[in-house]
């Protein structure tokens, strides 16, 4: 099952590059049946990734795009005529959220009070009550996509019961671009049954969190708390369920401090936050990493910062280009060292800032041939 | 990265936390630490692009900018800056040292506004970092020789 998991995440990595840790997120949330925030702008691939993985596993799905509009026939299905009838107010639930698996809301944010409630207990606890039956829902996880933050106290409790959050923005790489406009949609097919990802998730709750897992995790809360990051009990609970499905995910039948890196996503809640709550949870839980993401970062800004000056004036540009490449080689060098003292998981992570910055090298090193007008030669 | 008055590189500031075993780079910095990212950049990459007005840090860039320029006009710095060029631990050195004559004396010379006492402090911090760099470099050359099993 973990190595079926595995490929799914590899396959998952090719197709939607510079996504690595939104399908970690998803992967993970999905293995602890826990619900899913994408915030970013439109054209993110945030809807072509959720429709692939309920494809990978098979599940029942469901999506809508919501507006102030959308009523609760379009989420849970129409009345039933025949039971109305019978003075009865029981809905057509085929095919609509209540039975779905897998659900994906775009713009879910604009969910109005119609909806809300229904909606809040569907997610909570996986019953909608239909005819004042509560009926009991297979929905394993709700992704939601925003291009804005909730406002509003209603608004808040469904943010709130999004465990994971993450914020797209559009890809940076030339390279990443070209292979998404030259790839064909992405459809890996199915890689696991719903009843192995059942099984894989009572496999996730048979994980063993460990006392140093628990002290780094009680360290990250206090360290977040200094800095005016506060979480609610029941989310710093919940988000244990997280770390032991990152665990399995990286094949451990405990936890360890190192898993607790997944709540970087979990703890925000405006993106603005998420750099300081990577800087406290990477520091606690997992330094190797956090180090090679701040490399990586570092590589990340050089990439943006050249590329901006291509269309201006070419020697500044073959200037830039030529530092961005000694850059890249210092970085290269610092993540080989790190690698030395890091962990399993950690070498992971250095693995793949490491390929991402020679992806970024080796295109620079393109642009500065062809800015010299060495295009074509050997 | 958006610093005081200046955009620095997050390699940079990578390197120079690193260099001095610091905490990890966060918007959120205090002034002091940004202020110590600025000087860092200059003696590592030279001088880097100034931030636009309305993004400059309302409250410390009268002052950074004050310090800055006296660094710029200073032959002293100009020296360091020669000497410390590409290399992060002796940048790290120099801006060790140049915050630690500095720091005790910020808030008296912020309150006092005298350019000439800014300078004669930057002056002498600047020689106490160049010989702190001296000492770095012997000691690395020192070690060069010695096989640590």
């Amino acid at each position: 099952m973990h190595q079926k998991l595995q490929q799914l995440r590899l396959e998952l990595a090719t197709k939607f590059p510079e996504r690595k840790e939104v399908i970690d997120g998803a992967l993970c949330a999905i293995l602890a049946a826990e619900h899913v925030l994408l915030l970013g702008p439109p054209g993110t691939a945030k809807s072509a990734l959720v429709r692939v993985l309920a494809q990978a596993f098979g599940a029942t799905y469901f999506e809508r795009l919501l507006t102030k509009f959308t009523t609760p026939e379009e989420l849970f299905g129409p009345i039933s005529l025949k039971a109305l009838e019978q003075d009865r107010f029981l809905r057509v639930t085929a095919g609509k959220l209540p039975e779905a698996e897998i659900v994906f809301l775009d713009e879910v944010f604009k969910s109005n009070s119609a909806i809300l409630n229904s909606l809040l207990s569907l997610i909570n606890e996986r019953t909608y009550a239909n005819d004042g039956a509560p009926m009991p829902c297979p929905l394993v996880t709700l992704f939601g996509a925003s291009n804005e933050l909730p406002e509003g106290k209603e608004l808040e409790a469904l943010f709130d019961r999004f465990l994971v959050r993450h914020d797209l923005n559009y890809l940076l790489q030339p390279s990443s671009l070209r292979s998404v406009l030259l790839a064909p949609d992405p459809a890996p097919g199915m890689v696991m049954t719903m009843t192995e990802l059942r099984q894989a998730q009572a496999d996730v709750a048979q994980v063993r969190i460990t006392d140093a897992t628990i002290e780094a995790l009680i360290a990250i809360r206090d360290a977040c708390r200094t800095e005016g990051i506060v979480g609610s009990d029941r989310r710093w609970k919940r988000s244990l369920k997280l770390a032991k499905a990152a665990a399995y995910l990286a094949g451990e039948k405990e936890t360890s401090a190192e898993d607790l890196m997944i709540l970087t996503d979990s703890l925000w809640r405006e993106p603005r936050e998420r750099p300081k709550v990577a800087r406290l949870v990477g520091k606690l839980s997992d330094p190797a990493s956090t180090q090679a993401l701040e490399i990586l970062d570092a590589a990340r800004e050089i990439t943006q910062k050249t590329t901006a000056l291509k269309t201006g004036d070419r020697k500044s540009y073959v200037g830039a280009a030529a530092q961005a490449i000694d850059q890249f080689d210092q970085q290269q060098r610092k993540l080989a060292e790190l690698t030395q003292s890091a962990g399993r998981r950690a070498r992971a992570v250095i693995t793949d800032a490491a390929t991402e910055i020679q992806g970024m090298h080796a295109e620079m090193a393109r642009g500065v041939s062809h800015g010299l007008g060495l295009r074509g030669l050997r | 990265m958006k610093r005081i008055i200046f955009d620095v590189s997050r390699w940079s500031i990578f390197l120079h936390r690193q260099a001095r075993g610091l905490d990890t780079v966060d918007t959120d910095d205090p002034g002091w630490r940004q202020l110590e990212d600025e000087i860092f950049e200059k003696l590592y990459s030279g001088p880097p692009d100034l931030l636009a007005e309305g993004e400059r840090s309302m409250e410390l860039s009268p002052w950074a900018e004050k310090l800055h320029a006296a660094c710029d006009e200073l032959p002293d710095f100009s020296r360091l800056a020669a000497e410390c060029r590409g290399d992060a631990d002796a940048a790290a050195t120099g801006v060790e040292s140049i915050m630690a004559e500095l720091a005790p004396k910020m808030q008296e010379l912020s309150a006092k506004n005298e350019s000439a006492e800014l300078r004669r402090v930057l002056r002498s911090s600047c020689s106490r970092a160049a010989e702190a760099v001296e000492e770095l470099r012997d000691a690395a050359e020192g070690l060069d020789g010695v096989a640590l099993n």
